[in-house]
């Protein structure tokens, strides 16, 4: 959580909250960062874009689940 | 000339038409995000009831072969609440059942074409079509009572009342006046009521699913 608050993380924990091997979490993080989501290096830091694209995600999630379809 | 609930039942049939189409293209918007299989069940369905709505509405203007049109009108909502019933079936079984992915909705649809296929071929006579009218109704309120069982089950733990329960309640009184319309055709109050009841519910589902999208 204080992780996600500051905008970067560390790749591990990305890895243990996913819960995906390794070589398939840096594909998709190589696929998030050619889409501006994520910027990929030494660490992991979310951009606006990013974040602004987990505020309207959460927002489907929850009216899904007011539908009692997720 | 126009009766004013001929006009009624012309407007309520395109408006519902509008909200139905409304609620489809949120919800593909929903599935778009997710991508879970099963929740393409959604936006079919009320796209299927749109156009059912929309074929009750025009019958009232133009000159639809009145047969015809009504038969739509019964195929097209009840394929409709299929889906949506489907949806939550799925919804249930998602994990258990991931392999069948979206083969009901296409052997759904399959059937609904072929259905319509069917009524458009053979011009059944007038008699067929109000002796199977009543059951109609009785599967669309089977088919939302499940939905409604399925929705309070998954949201039990809610202690305020879901809109979306309201919507689908609503919904299910709409076929149960129609069920009422059907039996007596001269209950003709039970057929306007059924009319503003759909628009209730759909009202609910339109602003739920708005203001979910500017809020939450």
């Amino acid at each position: 959580m204080t992780q996600e608050a500051s905008g970067v993380a560390k790749i591990t924990r990305v890895q243990n909250d996913v819960n995906l091997p390794s070589d398939r979490l840096r594909v998709r993080l190589k696929e998030m960062n050619a889409l501006g989501l994520v910027e990929y290096g030494a660490k992991l830091t979310s951009t606006q874009k990013g974040r602004a694209f987990m505020a309207e995600y959460q927002k489907v999630v929850s009216i899904l689940q007011q539908f009692g379809l997720l | 000339m126009f009766s004013p609930l001929l006009v009624i039942f012309f407007f309520s049939g395109f408006v519902s038409a509008g909200l139905s189409f409304s609620i489809a293209y949120l919800m593909l918007v929903s599935f778009k995000a997710v991508r879970s299989a099963y929740l393409v069940g959604f936006p079919i369905g009320f796209t299927l009831l749109g156009m059912s709505y929309l074929f009750s509405g025009t019958q009232y203007v133009l000159s639809l072969p009145e047969n015809l049109s009504n038969w739509l009108n019964l195929l097209l909502g009840l394929s409709g609440f299929a889906f949506l019933a489907i949806t939550y079936f799925l919804k249930k079984k998602s994990v258990k059942w991931r392999f069948i992915g979206t083969f009901p909705f296409l052997a759904l649809l399959a059937l609904f074409v072929v259905a319509v296929g069917v009524v458009v071929a053979y011009d059944f006579p007038t008699s067929w079509y109000q002796s199977v009218e009543l059951e109609f109704h009785i599967l669309n309120l089977g088919l939302l009572g499940y939905v409604i069982y399925s929705l309070s089950q998954a949201l039990r733990n809610e202690v305020e009342l879901s809109s979306v329960v309201l919507g689908f309640t609503f919904l299910a009184i709409e076929q149960y006046s129609l069920l009422l319309w059907s039996l007596d055709r001269s209950f003709t109050w039970s057929f306007v009521f059924a009319q503003f009841i759909r628009l209730a519910g759909l009202v609910i589902f339109v602003i739920f699913i708005m203001k979910g999208f500017r809020h939450a």
